[in-house]
């Protein structure tokens, strides 16, 4: 059986090993665009802070995929899946598949405005882009877009000894993951580490002669010699829909529960693909590392003949922000706007939570500061546990100590955050 | 190794001694906040419970892992970490139902309980015999602790 994965990254690994752990003899072949073994795109920001050196953001060497009898063609782009014949076509020639997993990915995206092709425009999205960024000796930095890749790159930039601007659109940092007082908290944080950060404000130009040297907004002029574009991505579904593959009204790549595409034999993970809100069942985007390696591995045994059912992605975010711990779980009170809800909150400048509540299930989690108990509070998301089941084990002391987790939980609920 | 740590919580009165040996043993810190082990606690009702890495089959932690550094040793059954490569991004931390796992604040990288080769120190000086090192086959206090983690990642059957 031979199966073809048009990917490198973390839902094309992910899938790979899945295949190769449960099928000794299965033929793996795996396109890869770029000509670097398997890295963290998570960790570049690391790497542009100088926290870790350049080799330590690959998680493989050439040689693992051939000690895992996986066979990679490097820099090559698959241009177009021929369904009927089943095969996949590159510019180097043609190869069939059995099973076909696309793992595609996203591309970061820049908005098509006056400047963004001067020397001195950057995203973070690949290893290159952050050796043109280190190679470019940036100083004075602009980064525009407060997601977590923007608020990472920020703190990275000025940790490596940048003056950095951070510009968001919105009227708060991060404003997609955290609730206005935990977006207030990071804010403070991020500028008590002398980020100025600029919300409400819009970027409307880059302007420089031969290179970036100055970013325009609506409100005032930036001079600078770097620009980070960190405003979102676009999911990498064109193969896809050349080759008639559904897509889903989101943008992404539409897939059942087990990875299935509408055509057959072929299956699509990670970044590229439409995927269901665990908690409202929902079409989503929720473009995450481990989200990207479980529906991998659910595509994977799905391909393998162990039907697998996916359960759905939730959104987690988790930045340390100058040794600071801020999380983001589910739904924000701002996305439930319109519908009943209830917020739990409490803490302090140091250590900040809340809860947001709906039909009294969990389905949020925002926190500052605080990094114990918050897996029980996901896990009870997850699951989907009412909080009044929560508190009936936690009010009862030999209960709990059957399930002592609860206790945690239920201290973030019911108890008065009395001491850390 | 088919020896897993059995928590008998009744008989735990919150001493803290398993944190700080703990600590000691492997970070060389008297830290109780670098322990492996950690002691959940209620004041006011005296209620305290030992929670460690519940050593799962197939862990949330290896998933949540940014860079990929966690995996089942193939021998021992056991979770472990490839601490080299860890870049301290606390997802694992995050995500684990169990608080398993501990933030090394001193190098920067997540650690979870690695039953100290096969004699662990908790065990050694727990003072109230909370702690138990025992064969997990047929350990009906196992299967308790089991079928408790299951109501925690019953959406993971194989967990």
């Amino acid at each position: 059986m031979r199966f073809v994965i048009i990917g490198n990254g973390a839902a094309g690994n992910a899938a790979a090993e899945t295949i190769r752990k449960y099928d000794e003899n299965a033929e793996i072949i795996m396109f890869s665009s770029e000509a670097f073994p398997e890295y963290s795109a998570c960790a570049l920001p690391d790497y542009i802070s100088g926290w870790i050196p350049r080799s330590h953001l690959f998680l493989k060497d050439y040689d693992d995929y051939k000690h895992k009898q996986i066979k990679i063609e490097w820099g090559q782009s698959v241009t177009e899946i021929d369904t009927v014949n089943k095969q996949v076509i590159t510019e180097k020639g043609m190869t069939k598949y059995d099973k076909l997993i696309i793992a595609s990915g996203s591309r970061a995206f820049i908005p098509p405005i006056n400047g963004v092709n001067l020397s001195g425009n950057f995203v973070i999205k690949s290893v290159s882009d952050v050796d043109r960024i280190i190679e470019h000796e940036p100083s004075q930095v602009v980064v525009v877009g407060s997601g977590n890749i923007g608020v990472e790159a920020a703190e990275a930039l000025e940790i490596r000894g940048c003056k950095v601007t951070l510009i968001e659109l919105l009227g708060r940092v991060m404003p997609k993951a955290f609730d206005a007082k935990a977006s207030a908290l990071l804010y403070k944080i991020l500028t008590n580490n002398n980020i100025r950060v600029l919300t409400d404000e819009k970027v409307l130009e880059v302007k420089g002669l031969k290179q970036v040297e100055e970013l325009v907004t609506n409100r005032r002029n930036i001079p600078c010699d770097t620009v980070i574009w960190t405003v979102g991505v676009r999911q990498n579904v064109e193969l896809a829909q050349k080759s008639g593959i559904s897509i889903g009204k989101l943008g992404g790549i539409k897939v059942n529960s087990r990875m299935e595409t509408s055509q057959q034999d072929i299956y699509a993970c990670g970044d590229c693909i439409e995927s269901i809100d665990l908690l409202t069942g929902q079409p989503a985007l929720s473009l995450l590392w481990p989200n990207a390696k479980r529906q991998a591995q659910v595509a994977a045994l799905n391909c393998l003949g162990k039907p697998t059912e996916y359960e759905g992605s939730v959104n987690i975010i988790v930045e340390e922000i100058y040794d600071t711990l801020c999380v983001s779980i589910g739904f924000t009170e701002e996305m439930l706007s319109g519908r009943d809800f209830q917020v739990i909150e409490n803490g302090n400048e140091r250590f900040y939570y809340r809860i947001v509540i709906s039909n009294g299930l969990i389905v949020g989690w925002q926190s500052i500061g605080i990094s114990n108990g918050i897996g029980t509070i996901l896990a009870l998301i997850k699951t989907r546990t009412p909080i009044a089941e929560v508190k009936r084990v936690w009010q009862n002391s030999d209960l709990v100590a059957k399930v002592p987790w609860y206790l945690t939980a239920g201290n973030f609920l019911f108890h008065e955050f009395s001491s850390i | 190794m088919n020896k897993r740590l059995i928590i008998h919580a009744e008989k735990c009165n919150g001493c803290g001694i398993c944190e700080l040996v703990c600590a000691l043993s492997h970070s060389k810190q008297w830290h109780p906040s670098l322990s492996c082990i950690k002691i959940t606690a209620d004041e006011e009702r005296h209620l305290y419970f030992p929670t460690v890495c519940a050593q799962c089959i197939e862990p949330l932690c290896s998933t949540a892992c940014l860079m990929n550094v966690i995996q089942k040793d193939v021998e021992t059954g056991l979770t472990v970490r490839d601490e080299l490569s860890c870049i301290g991004c606390r997802a694992c931390e995050t995500t684990c139902p169990f608080s398993g796992c501990t933030y090394d604040y001193i190098d920067g990288k997540v650690v979870n309980c690695n039953l100290c080769q096969g004699d662990p120190v908790c065990v050694k000086y727990c003072p109230n015999g909370a702690l138990e090192f025992a064969s997990i086959e047929g350990a009906a206090a196992f299967k308790r602790h089991d079928s408790a983690r299951y109501r925690l990642i019953e959406i993971f059957p194989e967990g």
